[in-house]
């Protein structure tokens, strides 16, 4: 589910951005860096109607790099390297008489990969604003495994504008974060507004916990009959993800954090929760 | 430290995983017995032979000796092997059974018979949760195949491992003939199907059907 499996991890690795940064910009020549895992297998999928279906297994594993440096006090540069993604299929037999109805299959490559510049529009008020241009690179393998049906990339270059503001309270310990993008697809693929809500809490010096809510909306200006065949998961997708996670900091630089993300509703997505773990070091 | 210098490739590891297998679990169906060949009216004198499916509890189609009868041999008799005779005017049911099973079919005998068997039947695609899947087709006998006629007005959704089936359900393809990949998602294209695995009656839908992931894009109806 070029799956859009694949996009869905994406998108979700737009979360750790905004968790990593929302609205602040980081300062020159700091920064903060992540190596994630992120794991999802499921045998549930949001249909277009938005009925969750039945299907056969999917699971995609995908082990990144997540990185944000401060170019000056205001520009950012930040990279999204999937470099190592698997998908696989399921094999499916007959629980009837136990034939082989269908062969499993897995394809393993490089995935998309997201370069973003953010740049900060407002940063020494009490709300901070800052916005960001991504360039989605299609690197992933839109084909891959022997049923040519499992993808690590849309095979699409995409570019999104993202709008983020963020506010803080009590002296740091929180903060609210709000995102608004739009990502402009090519290839007939529908384009996409996308949205965002974080809370963020520190609960001791090296706890903190995070509270995200990220939806994507289909413009439904692509066509599904002309997008490339791997959009049975990928044009029109839609969905409103929850998705906690908590963060353990092992000293100033290291930590390590993890999340569970649950689409609450979807289009054309895999119905289950999205797991992800990672190690992130500041300078 | 050194925890921390190994945890990430532990990470890894731990989190890759294999290629699984699901069991399907398939709905038991009533036994069922189709005529899938057969005529409204024979000329006296005239024979036909008449053909059926039998389908089993997993809605699969089995090879199968059927038996064949007549409800009035007087006016149409009928051998093992469903080939009728018209004897004189009149009608009878032809019965086709295995075991319990039973289909059968009004048939009528006349002096003269102007009807031409069926060869051919037609329907529409319509798409399944909100997938397109719009047009015509045709499925019509041709010698020794059956021919899948899909109209110049045929289009889907696009979609990976997109095959064509013939079925009895809407929404599986389990007992189903598969007919091929689709070639094109639209535009005109034509399907062979042997007679050995389908008959111009033995299947109620033609599904448009990822089969990789086990969804219907489109049901097409007979008329």
């Amino acid at each position: 589910m070029r799956i859009k499996i694949f996009t869905f991890a994406t998108l979700l690795c737009i979360g750790q951005m905004a968790f990593a940064g929302g609205g602040w910009p980081q300062l020159k020549n700091r920064g903060f860096f992540k190596l994630s895992q992120f794991v999802l297998s499921s045998n549930k999928y949001y249909a277009p109607s938005g009925d969750i279906l039945d299907i056969a297994t999917a699971g995609v594993f995908i082990t990144s790099f997540y990185g944000e440096y401060g170019l000056t006090d205001r520009l950012t540069a930040i990279a999204y390297v999937p470099f190592f993604a698997r998908t696989t299929l399921n094999e499916q037999v007959s629980g009837l008489t136990g034939s082989l109805i269908a062969a499993g299959d897995a394809s393993n490559s490089f995935g998309d990969t997201d370069l973003t510049l953010k740049y900060g529009l407002i940063t020494n008020k009490p709300i901070v604003i800052s916005a960001s241009l991504t360039f989605g690179i299609p690197l992933g393998n839109a084909s891959g495994g022997d049923t040519g049906v499992l993808q690590t990339g849309d095979g699409e270059f995409n570019q999104m504008v993202t709008l983020e503001a963020s506010r803080s309270f009590a002296k740091g310990k929180t903060y609210v974060s709000t995102l608004l993008g739009f990502n402009n697809r090519s290839k007939n693929f529908s384009d996409e507004l996308r949205y965002g809500l974080e809370v963020g809490y520190t609960v001791s010096p090296k706890v903190f916990v995070a509270l995200k809510l990220n939806g994507v909306k289909s413009l439904r200006n692509g066509s599904d009959l002309e997008a490339p065949s791997n959009g049975i998961f990928s044009n029109n997708l839609e969905y409103l993800a929850l998705t906690p996670e908590v963060s353990y900091s092992f000293n100033e630089k290291f930590g390590i954090s993890g999340s569970v993300g649950t689409a609450l509703s979807g289009r054309r997505i895999l119905a289950k929760p999205a797991y992800s773990l990672g190690f992130f070091l500041k300078i | 430290m050194k925890l921390i210098k190994y945890m990430p490739i532990v990470l890894v590891l731990a989190f890759y995983g294999c290629i699984g297998t699901d069991i399907v679990e398939e709905l038991e169906v009533p036994a069922d017995v189709s005529i899938s060949r057969s005529v409204d009216s024979i000329q006296i004198g005239e024979s036909f032979t008449f053909q059926a499916d039998y389908f089993n509890m997993f809605n699969q189609k089995e090879e199968v000796s059927l038996n064949w009868s007549s409800s009035d041999p007087t006016i149409i008799s009928v051998d093992d092997s469903g080939v009728a005779r018209a004897l004189m005017t009149g009608h009878a049911y032809i019965r086709a059974s295995f075991q319990a099973v039973i289909d059968s079919i009004k048939v009528g005998v006349a002096a003269m018979v102007t009807e031409v068997p069926l060869t051919e039947r037609a329907g529409v695609f319509m798409g399944n949760r909100d997938y397109t899947v719009n047009g015509g087709f045709v499925l019509r006998e041709m010698g020794n195949e059956l021919e899948l006629a899909l109209g110049a007005d045929f289009s889907s959704s696009n979609g990976p491992g997109l095959y064509v089936y013939l079925s009895n359900s809407r929404t599986s393809v389990s007992g189903g003939v598969e007919v091929a990949k689709l070639r094109s998602n639209s535009g005109a294209q034509t399907y062979t199907i042997p007679m050995t695995e389908a008959q111009l009656n033995s299947y109620d839908f033609v599904l448009i059907y990822c089969k990789p992931f086990r969804i219907p894009f489109g049901i097409g109806t007979f008329n």
